[in-house]
């Protein structure tokens, strides 16, 4: 009995703290680490967002977020509003001007390694 | 009911209809390019382009992202919303050198394949993993360079390289002369490490544009630069035995220059003895550092300016020691240091070549430094001038670049120990031309002559080659080989060993010392579990002619430095090993191997205090939010050979090796935008040398030891800190 009602808690904690989560992923324009460090302090402080790296190789942001919390499109929209493009959506152009150099220019040295 | 919405959406998404996207790709001269990979963002294969340059793809669903990669060319993207035919896509070539160095650099630590030199980069990632305090500490992570109290009393920190005493390595800013001269002994210390951006560990010969010196290897800093997006940055730290430190810098932009000031405040309040031997662990005292550095960015002129000041006022020794008091019953240590440099830096381009570039450095400095170990005084005043212009430029073209230039070191030497003076003016000229050849990507060749002349000791000659071969991408062969020298200056170099009744005997004219080193590194990047890993192999070999040797072994009192007339040589092997088995696990570990011999009282046997074998080994975690870091660090030191006190009373007497052990440290980051917070222990496993100082009731008596030092004096030590950074909206 002892052991049905200790389950039966367990399960009732594990339901209580499974939120429903998702990962998505999503291509960006990111050129350097510079924009790295940007997109992934913006995106794993923003609400709802379990975590979020990106990887530069291939230039895709990988997020894990609380469906309940938060969208793709919310987060897509943060990526945009960086200044940087996140899949189909295109960057904001005002955000993109206002990035350092080495964020614009494919060309350009970066000082962040 | 999910389930077979799901299946619905599979079926839909199937069903669209394929759409086809055509087209090709061209270079700037409108020639096609064969074999180009055209990739999609959401479509999973890809397409490759044929000998026409031409290539297909069926697309089911739009809008998608065509991605066009291309080794040479900037990466090309397009989003497409529609089926298209006869795309026309032209790619601009990229500046092949910057994607490689971007490519190459991260935050951590990491080997690059394809400069000629095995260099290592030490990134802001890996500096915090140690967030305590200057550039001694910097290395507490990393294989090549390693770290060693040099004695009981004084708390400072020494480096060494393939088993080499750390004045063999040239250390440097921005190729510019820091550690040298009267610095050598304490001069990592008075380099705060929140100042440093970067810094390039490069093992064996160094490049010969920056002197004759660098014989085991070349440590160069980047400090932080005004145009890097630092607003405002503030550090904290404070550890157990009472050290508290505050660091602050800030960058302001005018209308040509940009500006960036440092300050560096550190204080140690508590007097700390752990093992109950009656004398301080570290000395209590203050010490504090500025700088002000200038930049200018324009069309056709780079300038950087700094000026940099350091003063240091420490006091070690038996507790409860006041300088300049009337009670000289106790044994006290002063190390006052002041330090003021000023530097310029300027690049010129030229209007009619966009190949070639001339840049010259220029510094002066002050250096004071005046020292007492109980009853032993060393003072010192080092008047310093370094002037070296490059000139650049390729030959017929990129594969061909040279280097040259012309260089003159002044260094003044005022220097007291004791009773006896040494008044020394050593005025270096000096020239050099630097070859560099490039066969693709695969191959480069560097090869250096210089030439300077020693008003005191003739000409120096030293050739340097260094060779580098990709045999594939993912793997690189280099070779090292070149002459070196230093003149030493063992008062300066040795200091430290003044903490100690032994006598000093330095031999007169000493000659200037001469090596020669050569080295095989081994590279090699490998895919485990989807990442890349790396494994590196190296072997150097230094070989010493007139090798000034710092002798504790002729007799228990005596300390000799003179010119080795018999053979001196190291023999260093190091393997590391750097996995990362999962997006947030980074593990590495590292072999050491030194067989560092010379002749010490007339017989051939190993460098008392180097170890023979070492180990060290790193596990970074990190949440997949990054917002919490953990790292544990160990560092594993093999028996050492320890000089003879064979002829000391018995209880003065002390066993002839050292025991292994293991140093653990580890730290705890939570990060937030703005600001993070760090938790640390250092010597974790509470390890400590047992009676380190010998006959410490007798300082001012003949048998008095407080440099027989083969581990930590201190026991556990905990600290805590934070960095705070502001950064710049836009550059």
């Amino acid at each position: 009995m002892r052991n049905l009602l200790l389950l039966a808690f367990v399960a009732f904690l594990s339901t209580g703290f499974t939120q429903s989560t998702t990962t998505i992923t999503i291509k960006t324009s990111a050129l350097c680490g510079d924009c790295k460090e940007r997109i992934e302090n913006e995106l794993n402080y923003t609400k709802g967002v379990k975590f979020a790296e990106l990887d530069l190789e291939s230039n895709f942001i990988t997020v894990k977020y609380k469906t309940k919390k938060t969208s793709e499109k919310i987060i897509k929209e943060a990526v945009t509003n960086l200044g940087y493009h996140a899949n189909e959506m295109e960057r904001n152009s005002a955000a993109f001007s206002e990035l350092p150099g080495c964020c614009q220019d494919p060309n350009a040295t970066c000082t962040k390694k | 009911m999910k389930i077979i919405l799901l299946f619905g959406l599979i079926i839909c998404s199937v069903q669209a209809k394929a759409q086809n996207v055509t087209g090709k790709i061209i270079d700037q001269n409108k020639e096609s390019i064969p074999g180009v990979i055209v990739k999609w963002n959401q479509k999973k294969n890809y397409a490759k382009t044929n000998v026409e340059g031409e290539f297909k793809a069926e697309i089911n669903r739009f809008p998608d992202t065509l991605i066009v990669e291309h080794i040479g060319f900037a990466t090309f993207t397009k989003i497409l919303h529609q089926a298209s035919e006869n795309l026309m896509i032209e790619l601009v070539a990229a500046d092949t050198l910057s994607t490689v160095v971007v490519k190459g650099k991260n935050d951590g630590k990491s080997i690059d394949l394809f400069s000629a030199r095995h260099t290592e980069l030490i990134g802001q990632g890996e500096l915090r993993k140690a967030a305590c305090c200057n550039l001694s500490e910097a290395f507490e992570t990393n294989a090549s360079v390693d770290v060693n109290l040099t004695d009981a009393v004084s708390g400072a920190k020494k480096i060494q390289m393939l088993g080499l005493d750390g004045v063999y390595s040239q250390i440097q800013f921005e190729n510019i002369p820091l550690v040298r001269g009267l610095s050598s002994s304490y001069g990592l210390g008075l380099m705060p490490g929140t100042w440093i951006e970067s810094i390039q560990v490069t093992k064996g010969t160094g490049s010969v544009i920056n002197g004759y010196e660098s014989i085991a290897g070349m440590i160069n800093l980047q400090l932080k630069e005004p145009a890097n997006d630092e607003k405002l940055y503030i550090n904290t730290y404070a550890n157990r035995f009472g050290r508290a430190e505050l660091n602050i810098h800030g960058v302001q932009k005018l209308k040509n220059w940009k500006t960036m000031s440092f300050l560096h405040l550190s204080n140690n309040f508590l007097e700390v003895d752990d093992n109950k031997d009656g004398f301080r662990d570290i000395p209590v005292g203050f010490s504090g550092a500025f700088m002000n550095r200038w930049e200018r960015r324009g069309e056709y002129l780079e300038s950087k300016l700094g000026i940099r000041g350091v003063i240091v006022n420490k006091q070690g020794g038996q507790i409860g020691y006041q300088p300049n008091s009337s009670d000289n019953l106790k044994y006290g240590m002063d190390l006052n240091t002041e330090h003021l440099e000023v530097f310029a830096k300027n690049g010129f381009f030229f209007k009619n070549s966009n190949t070639s570039s001339l840049g010259t450095v220029v510094q002066a400095k002050y250096h004071h430094l005046q020292n007492n170990f109980g009853n032993k005084t060393y003072e010192g005043t080092q008047k310093k001038l370094y002037i070296n212009t490059i000139y650049s430029d390729i030959i017929q073209n990129t594969n061909h670049n040279f280097s040259t230039g012309l260089s003159f070191v002044l260094d003044d030497y005022v220097q007291s120990y004791n009773d006896s003076s040494f008044l020394k003016t050593e005025i270096v000229p000096g020239a050099f031309f630097e070859y560099t050849y490039h066969y693709l990507e695969e191959f480069t060749l560097v090869a250096g002559l210089r030439g300077d002349y020693h008003n005191l000791y003739g000409p120096f000659f030293s050739p340097r080659l260094h060779a580098k071969w990709n045999m594939s991408k993912q793997n690189a062969l280099r070779l090292s080989a070149g002459r070196g020298y230093r003149v030493a200056n063992p008062y300066a170099d040795y200091s430290s060993l003044m903490a100690s009744s032994r006598t000093w005997y330095v031999a007169n004219d000493l000659a200037p010392e001469d090596a020669i080193n050569a080295g095989l590194t081994y590279t090699q990047k490998f895919i485990f579990k989807e990442r890349v890993s790396t494994l590196t192999l190296d072997y150097f070999y230094t070989t010493f002619n007139n090798q000034v040797v710092t002798d504790l072994d002729m007799a228990s009192n005596e300390i000799h430095f003179y010119n080795a007339s018999g053979t001196s040589y190291s023999n260093s092997f190091q393997a590391e090993l750097s996995i990362k088995p999962h997006e947030t696990l980074e593990l590495r570990g590292a072999f050491k191997y030194y067989d560092v011999k010379a002749e010490f009282n007339g017989e051939l046997q190993q460098k008392a205090f180097t170890p023979k074998f070492r180990a060290l080994f790193n596990v970074g975690y990190h949440t997949r939010n990054k917002k919490w870091e953990y790292d544990l660090t160990g560092n594993w030191m093999g028996i050492k050979r320890l000089p003879s006190t064979a002829s000391n009373p018995v209880e003065d007497q002390r066993a002839t090796t050292s025991k292994q052990f293991w140093l653990l440290n580890s730290q705890i980051t939570y990060k937030r935008p703005k600001i993070s917070f760090y938790l640390g222990a250092e010597n974790i496993l509470n390890y400590t040398q047992n009676n380190a100082i010998i006959s410490p009731d007798d300082p001012f008596g003949s048998y008095f030891d407080a440099t027989q030092l083969w581990a930590p004096i201190t026991g556990t030590n905990i600290y805590i800190g934070l960095h705070y950074t502001i950064k710049h909206k836009k550059q």
